[in-house]
């Protein structure tokens, strides 16, 4: 019964896997969003943000739990029935692949304005598929030692995010809830999408090794994106004037412009090239989800086929169809309620389903 | 790579299905008929004009035997003082005089088929055959050409040991076996190839070493098929987990120190008769940047230049690239001061960035073929020549900038210190798919080209351990022995990239 024993990984490679699949877009577009909706107070967002997410990743070990070797892909079958539950993964697989989809040209957008505008997009895209393809060919063994290795690595971001603390305002904090609390919560439903990517629990749980510690770890994994989240929106809270922070579209990187060492001018290019390093991880990941469940479906046992098809379908797609700045932001809000729908809402859903079933369906449940 | 994984997969199978001759040959048990079974022997081994055939009469027993060998490959004193002459003039006071009481060589065994005793032959025993027994002597009178124990070339040491290996497997064992004396070391001994039948012997502690590593290597060499092995190289190739890597997936040393401080890790060695290379797997990454001298100077001078050899590995790979992408797109990250200095350099040379950093690197590999091949008097004839390319001449010429020939050299000499000839010939490889992704996409290319790199070695495994292993999956304790070397009394376990079974090596505490 234990199929994926051969793969399994320790608990600090699932606490990275889960910070991983979060820190994404988040970190760059959090503080100006954050700043729109709730001023200064956007930390408190936050939190609650941070809240909700940890209560839906409980729900997930919770409805994981019962079934310890089975992933999301087959525990719905096993729930639901064959058919329904076929249905059901495939809508969980075109979720995860949306997720791949706009993360990854979302972010391919991004690289292109700050490196290269003048690549065709297309090129773009054929060059973030080699690093993409290579990891994501892999099992979840060495996708999570990707997750460890890049988190220990690029730490050294953050060291240098603390390098224009020196010009801090604290005054910019206060008052606290200067608006009330309304602003506050308006402000959690974008936080809470920067959260996304713990539902990467949803396939992670049989290959934990020691499946009693999947509750921390998915707490802590959330808490890492946090402590890094909160310290990235104070330093930009702290640097900018709460006026001047919505007038840039990524203040976390206007902050690193101005680092100036004599050695190196413009630090922030290297420091977006690391970036490229931890936001890979978030598309990998939603990629080798979607298609680990497409081999699932059909009942394959290798997944790096449906990985390389899904990668050429984005090749020939980004050849012909190159989405605005506003379609993007709209899919990313497609993306954001869609979300909502799969990762806070189903797993409460299913689990309560799961309690029903199982009370009646008492003798017949295996 | 589809189409080329058809073809080398296509040509495996149909080299799985050919019979195996040498390994099950159908066994032709010996006649008591004395002639026969020397006639049987001569029409195997026809054609060989080396091959002796001796006829005597034991004195002993007074039986008439035939010895056999040949010539080239056996040791004629031996045969002559230690076989021949007791069988002819001595008797023996005993109640049933065997043979092995009267011949006075070390190592006698009995055989019953023609195959086994063929084999013998082919590799320097002598055999005798004696009238009216099915069975023939084998006597172990090897002696075949060899070179004497010689400093090793490739590894120099500056206080380590000075013998090196040499191409006669039973030598470089020895040589290993004086460092580790203990029952423990076992030899596994196989034979591989169909017409070479190198003798391949794994070294090993049994009470180290992890045992499904240890089937997993021998399993990979039984399901090798092929002529012959000749070199470590070779059989390199048909065991490792990524034939598509270009990094290494075994060390290859030839000092029996390494070997045997290798061993002690808990890896296991490979020691493959005519190869003067022994194997070492599992291997990690951090291994191809130490050297046996690491552990004999201070352990401060040590980490210094292991993390300088580090340094190298990303210079190596990096620095062209990062040239070409920042004289490309990316001028942004120099310095303004510097910016101006490359641009004046670069004002006279009519090639863009890309061209003339190829030319430089390949004329740098050529002057390190060249330098390789050419018997040493030439050679010192390429040093000339490449100080005149690769220097002031060129740039005076304005074919390429001054800055130019500094990361050309920069990158030459960090190459030349990493240790392990392997490892520094695959990163000078991957250097020129780097040097061509930075001209396409500049910095970003780069970073993406050190991505998939990166992705492509947590991947690696070498005998199903991770290659990557004290960095990736992280493991802190490992560290001592990485990157760093911290003090040999810290070091009290041996490594988890091996998967030792008994990981604990020496008492936690230092000896005042």
């Amino acid at each position: 019964m234990k199929k994926y024993a051969l793969n399994d990984i320790t608990l600090i490679q699932y606490i990275m896997m889960i910070h991983g699949s979060q820190l994404g877009f988040g970190l760059l577009a959090l503080p100006a969003d954050l700043a729109n909706y709730a001023g200064m107070d956007g930390w408190i967002s936050l939190i609650i943000g941070w809240l909700l997410a940890v209560i839906a990743s409980l729900f997930i070990v919770q409805l994981m739990k019962k079934h310890p070797d089975d992933t999301v892909y087959d525990l719905l079958p096993r729930y639901f029935g064959k058919p329904l539950g076929a249905i059901l993964n495939c809508c969980f697989i075109l979720y995860f692949l949306f997720g791949f989809f706009i993360t990854f040209i979302a972010s391919i957008g991004f690289f292109k304005i700050e490196f290269l505008p003048n690549t065709p997009n297309f090129l773009m895209v054929l060059l973030f598929i080699l690093p993409t393809y290579n990891l994501v060919r892999n099992n979840v063994r060495v996708l999570s030692r990707y997750a460890e290795i890049t988190f220990w690595g690029f730490l050294w971001i953050f060291i240098v995010f603390m390098y224009p603390l020196k010009e801090a305002h604290w005054l910019n904090l206060l008052p606290v809830l200067r608006d009330g609390w309304q602003p506050v919560f308006q402000a959690v439903n974008t936080t809470c999408l920067s959260f996304l990517g713990f539902e990467i629990g949803l396939i992670l749980h049989p290959f934990l090794k020691h499946k009693e510690h999947a509750v921390k770890g998915i707490v802590i994994g959330n808490l890492l994106t946090l402590i890094i989240y909160l310290g990235v929106i104070l330093i930009c809270f702290l640097f900018f004037s709460p006026d001047d922070i919505t007038s840039y579209r990524f203040p976390t990187l206007k902050v690193l412009k101005i680092i100036e060492f004599r050695f190196m001018e413009r630090i922030e290019i290297i420091v977006l090239v690391g970036y490229a390093f931890l936001i890979i991880r978030v598309w990998t990941h939603y990629l080798f989800a979607g298609a680990f469940g497409i081999s699932r479906l059909l009942g394959k046992q290798d997944h790096k086929r449906y990985a390389a098809i899904t990668l050429a379908i984005v090749l020939i797609l980004s050849t012909y169809y190159k989405p605005s700045n506003i379609g993007l932001r709209s899919m990313l809000k497609i993306f954001g309620k869609l979300g909502w729908g799969f990762a806070f809402a189903l797993p409460i859903i299913l689990l309560v389903y799961t309690k029903v079933f199982a009370i009646f369906r008492k003798g017949a449940y295996r | 790579m589809g189409l080329l994984r058809t073809i080398i997969r296509g040509k495996r199978q149909s080299n799985t299905q050919a019979p195996k001759v040498s390994k099950h040959q159908d066994p032709k048990p010996l006649s008591t008929d004395l002639d026969k079974n020397v006639a049987d022997l001569q029409s195997l081994l026809t054609l060989s004009p080396e091959l002796i055939t001796r006829r005597l009469l034991i004195k002993s027993t007074g039986e008439r035997a035939t010895l056999m060998y040949l010539d080239s490959l056996s040791d004629k004193m031996a045969i002559n003082n230690d076989v021949l002459r007791p069988l002819m003039h001595y008797t023996v006071e005993t109640d049933e005089p065997l043979i092995e009481h009267i011949v006075t060589v070390g190592c006698i065994k009995q055989a019953t088929d023609l195959a086994q005793v063929e084999l013998a032959v082919l590799e320097g025993c002598s055999v005798l055959f004696v009238e009216d027994k099915a069975t023939a002597e084998l006597f172990y009178t090897h002696g075949w050409p060899q070179r004497a124990i010689e400093d090793p070339q490739m590894e120099a040491s500056l206080k380590g040991a000075h013998q090196g290996f040499v191409e006669t497997d039973c030598q470089n064992i020895a040589l290993v076996r004086r460092y580790i004396q203990n029952r423990e070391l076992k030899i596994k001994e196989t034979r591989v190839g169909r017409r070479g039948m190198t003798r391949i012997s794994i070294l090993y502690l049994a009470d180290v070493v992890n045992p499904e590593v240890l089937q997993e290597l021998s399993d990979r060499i039984d399901r090798i098929d092929t002529d012959a092995i000749l070199s470590s190289g070779e059989l390199e190739e048909f065991i490792e987990d990524n034939p598509y890597s270009p990094f290494p997936q075994f060390t290859t040393t030839e000092r029996p120190d390494s070997v045997a401080s290798q061993i002690l890790q808990g890896r296991l060695a490979i020691v493959i008769d005519k190869s003067p290379e022994v194997l070492i797997g599992p291997a990690n990454f951090a291994m191809f940047f130490q050297s046996i001298d690491d552990y004999s100077v201070r352990w401060q001078v040590s980490t210094f230049i292991r993390i300088l050899r580090f340094m190298a590995f990303f210079i190596t790979i990096f620095l062209p690239a990062f040239y070409i992408a920042a004289t490309t797109y990316n001028f942004e990250v120099i310095p303004l001061r510097l910016l101006l200095s490359i641009g004046q350099s670069r004002a006279v040379v009519p090639f863009p960035p890309i061209l003339e950093a190829l030319i430089m690197e390949l004329t740098l590999e050529m002057l390190k073929e060249a330098g390789i091949r050419l018997p040493s008097p030439i050679g010192q004839t390429v040093g000339i020549v490449g100080a005149i390319v690769i220097g002031q001449a060129t740039v005076q010429a304005g074919f390429v900038s001054n800055i130019m020939v500094i990361v050309v050299s920069l990158t030459g000499l960090a190459s030349f210190i990493i240790p392990n000839n392997d490892m520094s010939a695959a990163i000078r490889l991957i250097r020129f798919p780097m040097m061509m992704i930075a001209f396409f996409y500049g910095l970003l290319g780069v970073g993406i080209g050190m991505l998939v790199l990166l992705g492509h070695l947590i991947a690696l495994e070498s005998l199903g351990t991770p290659y990557f292993s004290p960095f990736s999956p992280v493991r802190f304790a490992d560290w001592k022995d990485s990157f760093l070397r911290l003090p040999i009394w810290k070091m009290n376990m041996r490594p988890l990239s091996t998967r030792a079974v008994q990981s604990r090596k020496q008492a936690p505490k230092r000896g005042e």
